[in-house]
């Protein structure tokens, strides 16, 4: 996609474009199974019969983060797990979401001690948050029904304007920086940093 | 209700000549008194006593018939410390050195058999004692008499517990766990590692009782300076 | 105070090693996100070819500092928290949790309340069961028996969502009974369950206990010897298929077991295949023990125990009287406070013995709270049962000591 991505102006025919790759991206959503505590039991009975939660969305689960292009972090999320979730994101490709189940994946739920992330949006940037404990099933479709709304706005062949625009270039020279600096390849640098045009929606900003 | 001072203690209250005051109380008493509906609804329909009743799970809640305390003050003298008993549980407080001993002699003993670890566990008694720190809990199970028994086993915050893991394989992770959580270190055992939390955990033994409850930070994805902001910052002390 | 934590967080393992002349091990990582280990357990395994020499189970990436918790919770206030403990039978977690604390306070909950309680448990055992089945079957390659178990699992959802209102974490379980009345239609939705259920047990039957597959994955797997098994404390199917009898619904009946008829099943070999014959056996007996409590149960009494202080005064009468509006104020608020004192209880839990150790200092909230969960207990025997097996044995090792991560690290 880097060939074309962001190389148009805005017309009726990049937007049908758009439209399209949009519609496919989120009509065949590939989960990775990444569940942890409860609410993966609720993930698990949102695939089953009663809820189908795979068949009827064109998702599909795969148990490995390089064919996946969304993850559903489900279930607690402790210091010790943590840099594996971020492991397990960094390695999904681009275009890739994260929806957050549950509360202890929005915000660290009823565990407020010691080992437990606040929130796994300390972690990974977060899409879209399903609250509950865990989620009826219906819930969870509500938050993938969500996040198809939110891919389907995206605007991936358009040039950017405006702030976007500003956003990208400043992300891009702050990479270029970042290299030069640590003397090593921007490829390298961005990949660790996880930065990305499509960037976050929360706050996890760094320096 | 209110005392009546009665010089006279002889007649009740309500019939002698009344002061003010209990005349008052009995008016505004009767003209306040609350008008109970009968309960309709089907809870407390019937009078129940609670009570407990003795189960006979662990023996006889009696030091001279209990064998297993027979046999153990037999065997060790004055090891055993102290003898308690509560609802139908049989705890014996034991020397901690010879903790192993006197389990292996539980275990072996044709007629007792408490072949089986249910639990190890430790309690910080910071608030309660101040010396020995720790008192390590293991309660053993036998299954021809379908009996527990409970022995405590009081350990200083720098001593080491001799380990049971030559007596019962479970012991193993049971007591990585109270290493973990406590910091009581078993001497002899195999493998003593942390467990429960990251290998590399530096900030302390998270159930003394002198541990926030949040812990002591926050957390930092690796290869970041800083923790992530939160919408809403709460106090990092405090249980 | 914000420090830079240690980079990394993964353990530097090395992966290869010569032992001999033609002879090499490889360390080989079975991570955290693995879809057969029922969850965030990591075993290391060594290799030699395809033969397991060692194994290094590394657990507590779901610890939540549950036990934590319980030191500063009040005793009515902790129930939730044992449900996320074992979510795939959150009934019996409170049952266990809150036997313990009724014995704390030496008080005993009514008798139509204790055959619900019966009734609850029995059906969470089934539906801890059907997972088990259902993942067990997956990793060894059934990939339709998960969907039929959950199938069967979303009923006894219902009646659960129907009687407390949720599916999964249920918080059933209340000190001194029930508080609310049962709801109408559930008795008739746990009939129905029951006539239902049999024939779709029998399907799995069918499908897994005579087929030839099956029993070449599972039939002399991961033995345990009846000795090994004590010494390390396992309990439930584990220890039970290997001809060990004892399951604490008999040896040390709670609630109104001593009056139910039921059969133990226990295994002759100890492998793979004997504990899930163990545990079908299971839900038939499970069954069985529904419908005597059915027919049992007393029409009518009292579903709380409302004498007691350390129980929350009745609904009609909060709302109606002063006095039962101060208890309730004061029961919620402040809580009771516990006698001074220490107990271990301990049930039959769908994975082995499940057994609450509180000792109370006389104050409303437990001093130490300790879970002594079966999961944790017998997943030490993997290293003892995955010696010299095969790589392929793992998952099915994992899948018959039938453990949750929730359970296991608390």
């Amino acid at each position: 996609m880097g060939l074309i991505e962001g190389k148009f102006e805005k017309n009726v025919l990049t937007t049908s474009v758009d439209w399209l790759f949009n519609w496919g991206r989120r009509s065949s959503l590939w989960w990775l199974q990444f569940g942890l505590a409860c609410c993966a039991i609720e993930m698990i009975s949102a695939s089953m019969p009663r809820f189908d939660l795979s068949e009827r969305f064109g998702m599909l689960y795969r148990a490995t983060p390089r064919q996946a292009d969304l993850m559903f972090v489900a279930g607690t999320v402790t210091k010790k797990m943590a840099p594996t979730v971020r492991t397990l994101y960094d390695q999904m490709a681009d275009p890739k979401w994260v929806i957050s189940m549950g509360s202890c994946a929005n915000v660290g739920g009823p565990f407020d001690t010691y080992a437990v992330v606040q929130g796994v949006d300390q972690v990974v940037p977060v899409d879209v948050y399903v609250p509950g404990c865990p989620p009826l099933p219906e819930g969870l479709y509500y938050g993938v029904l969500e996040l198809q709304n939110k891919v389907i706005k995206y605007e991936t062949i358009a040039k950017q304007h405006g702030v976007a625009a500003a956003d990208i270039e400043r992300d891009q020279d702050r990479i270029a920086a970042r290299a030069a600096i640590t003397g090593t390849d921007a490829a390298i640098v961005s990949s660790q940093t996880g930065l990305s045009s499509r960037e976050a929606t929360t706050g996890l900003r760094r320096d | 209700m209110s005392q009546n001072p009665a010089p006279d203690a002889g007649t009740p209250p309500d019939a002698q000549e009344t002061t003010q005051l209990p005349a008052l109380d009995t008016q505004v008493a009767a003209e306040l008194a609350p008008v109970i509906e009968p309960a309709t609804d089907q809870t407390g329909v019937q009078e129940i006593n609670p009570v407990w009743v003795y189960s006979g799970y662990w023996g006889p809640l009696d030091e001279a018939q209990h064998p297993a305390i027979i046999g153990l003050r037999a065997q060790f003298g004055d090891a055993i410390e102290e003898v308690t008993f509560f609802r139908d549980e049989v705890t014996v407080r034991v020397r901690t050195e010879q903790l192993a001993e006197i389990c292996t002699f539980l275990r072996d003993t044709p007629d007792l058999k408490y072949q089986m670890v249910s639990d190890l566990t430790a309690v910080d008694m910071l608030n309660l004692r101040s010396e020995p720190r720790f008192d390590v809990v293991v309660t053993l199970y036998s299954i021809p008499r379908r009996w527990r028994l409970r022995l405590k086993a009081g350990v200083r915050e720098d001593q080491p517990c001799p380990t049971l893991t030559t007596v019962y394989a479970a012991a193993g992770w049971l007591e990585r766990e109270c290493y973990d959580m406590f910091g009581i270190v078993f001497a002899g055992h195999p493998d003593l590692r942390r467990m429960l939390l990251a290998e590399d955990w530096d900030e302390g033994h998270p159930l003394r009782k002198d541990y926030p409850m949040r812990g002591y930070k926050q957390y930092v994805q690796p290869g970041f300076t800083g923790a992530a902001p939160r919408i809403r910052e709460t106090p990092r002390e405090g249980a | 105070m914000i420090q830079e934590a240690p980079a990394g967080g993964t353990m530097q393992i090395e992966v290869e090693r010569q032992i001999g002349e033609n002879r090499r091990e490889l360390v080989l990582n079975m991570g955290p996100q693995h879809p057969s280990t029922h969850g965030v357990l990591r075993v290391v395994l060594t290799l030699e070819g395809e033969t397991i020499v060692a194994t290094d189970p590394i657990i507590g990436y779901l610890h939540r500092g549950v036990e934590k918790i319980g030191e500063n919770r009040r005793y009515s206030q902790f129930t939730p928290w044992t449900d996320r403990t074992d979510y795939v039978a959150a009934p019996l977690n409170n049952l266990g949790y809150i036997l313990a604390v009724e014995k704390l306070c030496g008080i005993a909950a009514p008798e139509r309340a204790q055959y619900w309680r019966v009734i609850m448990a029995e059906l969470s055992r089934i539906a801890s069961h059907l997972v088990w089945l259902g993942t067990h079957a997956l990793d060894i390659g059934a990939l339709s028996m998960s969907l039929y178990c959950f199938r069967e699992r979303e009923d006894i959802l219902d009646i659960f969502e129907r009687f407390c209102g949720a599916r999964l974490t249920t918080n059933m379980m209340e000190i001194g009974g029930f508080s609310r009345e049962i709801p109408e239609g559930l008795t008739d939705m746990v009939e129905a369950f029951l006539k239902k259920f049999p024939a779709h047990q029998q399907e799995y039957s069918d499908l897994l206990t005579q087929n030839p597959i099956w029993i070449a994955r599972t039939r002399g797997v991961g033995i345990i010897e009846p000795e090994a098994a004590i010494s390390y404390g396992l309990t439930g199917a584990c220890l039970r298929g290997s001809g060990i009898n004892y399951d604490i619904r008999k040896a040390q009946p709670y609630l109104v077991y001593d009056r139910l008829d039921f059969e133990v099943p226990i295994g002759t070999r100890g492998d793979v295949y004997d504990r899930y014959l163990v545990r079908m056996e299971e839900m038939r007996q499970a069954l069985r023990i529904i419908r005597q409590c059915l027919d049992q149960m007393p029409t009518d009494g009292p579903l709380m125990l409302n004498e007691s202080n350390y129980v929350i005064p009745p609904h009609a009468t909060v709302l109606r009287t002063a006095e039962d509006m101060q208890r309730h104020f004061v029961w919620v608020i402040k809580g009771f406070e516990a006698p001074k004192g220490e107990v271990y209880m301990a049930i039959e839990h769908s994975k082995g013995e499940l057994g609450y150790y509180i000792y109370s200092d006389g104050t409303n909230t437990p001093y130490r709270m300790r879970l002594r969960t079966p999961d944790f207990v017998n997943l030490q025997v993997l290293p003892y049962m995955a010696q010299g097996a095969m790589l392929a044995d793992v998952v099915a090792l994992i899948g018959t000591i039938d453990i949750v991560l929730g359970s296991v690290d608390r």
